[in-house]
């Protein structure tokens, strides 16, 4: 008989709240995910569609820091108008997040996406990921206790187990280099997107 | 040197390939199975396959094209073909992604493998439009002629200066001293044959 391969499973949990500080949950052992949830102001998500119903092509990859995100970004964006309002609170974000983890520096990613980045279930070989989608499908997710680690898939084929963050949500993914956290780090996708679709997303690594 | 039960001992085991770790042509069949393994996916991590064999030198690089590529679809835009391109470009110039230290070793063949990325042809597209890839790994498959007054002993590996999304690049060896798996990452760029 073939000798049945298992990875023990980690106690691992998700948590999430509409206060901010939810996010310092991600020091927890046992978290590999924190959502604040929010809305973004209504003025925000009506000037970010109006960017994705044009035909401009984004994709940033920048090292930077809150002082210097206006000037890295901005002349990408001049021509929009919720560059000024988007910017800012990216500012808002890139601060919390080189805050929270003591850094001078994080990795951005900006991308407007028609269609899966990475269409499958995958964890992160970093320590932590900070995800937000300002418009269009969130990031899905699988609740730990329903992974297999080997596949990195659902145990059982049941869709309606898969979790979805919201636009807006702005999510910490621990992923598999965080101490400890080997075959723990959150297992996610990008959404599928629809004919026409389009989703503005933000990533931020941690550079040191 | 103390042969140690590894990953990669374990990876060829599975394929049933271990009599013949001797013979170099059974190790490139051993290289297609280990390239063709199913592992789960993890963005961030590489793979590496080397095999070091008197004075030839075969290596196989494989990553979730997400590594190189940021995205794991066919390229269509202008934009994403470009960086197909120029993460072509880069893995083609094995001088610049490999430094071997004690030897010196040239390159004699390179198989780049980009076909889950590279844009929809007209011919793909009546052979079947609706099928998407079947992976999202890409591959580069390089070999080299060292010259023969020195032996080969440790391979600085340059890939995370070219992409910065690779994160760690597991690296399994076979040697004359031996076999064994290195752990690659930012700050640890070296893999030791010995």
């Amino acid at each position: 008989m073939e000798p049945v391969i298992q990875i023990p499973s980690k106690l691992r949990l998700s948590n999430e709240s509409e206060n901010v500080d939810v996010l310092t949950n991600i020091y927890q052992e046992h978290c590999n995910l924190s959502v604040w949830k929010r809305n973004l102001p209504a003025s925000l998500v009506k000037n970010i569609n109006t960017l994705l119903d044009s035909d401009k092509h984004l994709k940033l990859i920048r090292q930077v820091t809150p002082d210097s995100l206006y000037d890295d970004i901005y002349p990408t964006l001049d021509e929009f108008e919720c560059a000024q309002e988007l910017i800012t609170d990216m500012t808002l974000l890139v601060d919390m997040f080189c805050c929270l983890f003591d850094l001078k520096q994080a990795g951005l990613r900006m991308a407007i996406l028609n269609q899966a980045m990475c269409p499958k279930f995958h964890v992160d070989k970093v320590p932590c990921r900070l995800i937000t989608t300002y418009a269009g499908s969130g990031t899905q997710w699988l609740p730990n206790e329903l992974v297999d680690r080997l596949s990195l898939d659902l145990k059982t084929a049941e869709s309606h187990h898969i979790a979805q963050l919201s636009s807006g949500d702005v999510a910490l993914l621990k992923g598999e280099s965080w101490p400890n956290n080997q075959n723990a780090g959150l297992v996610h996708r990008s959404p599928e997107l629809k004919a026409g679709e389009k989703r503005l997303i933000l990533t931020l690594d941690i550079v040191h | 040197m103390v042969i140690q039960v590894t990953d990669l001992f374990k990876k060829i085991a599975m394929v049933g390939l271990i009599p013949y770790l001797c013979c170099l042509s059974y190790v490139a069949i051993a290289h297609e199975h280990i390239h063709t393994s199913h592992s789960p996916h993890v963005h961030g991590v590489a793979e590496l396959n080397l095999i070091v064999e008197h004075n030839k030198l075969e290596i196989q690089f494989n990553s979730p094209a997400i590594n190189l590529l940021g995205f794991e679809y066919r390229a269509h835009t202008t934009a994403e073909i470009a960086e197909v391109e120029q993460a072509k470009d880069h893995l083609i110039n094995a001088n610049k992604m490999f430094v071997f230290e004690n030897a010196d070793c040239q390159q004699t063949a390179i198989k780049l493998d980009f076909s889950a990325v590279e844009p929809v042809t007209k011919r793909d597209q009546h052979q079947n439009e609706s099928q998407a890839p079947l992976h999202s790994e890409v591959s580069a498959r390089y070999q080299f002629k060292c010259n023969s007054g020195t032996e080969l002993t440790r391979v600085n590996v340059k890939l995370f200066e070219y992409f910065q999304y690779i994160k760690h690049i597991k690296a399994f060896w076979i040697a004359k001293s031996g076999q064994g798996v290195a752990e690659l990452n930012t700050s640890s760029t070296t893999i030791n044959l010995n």
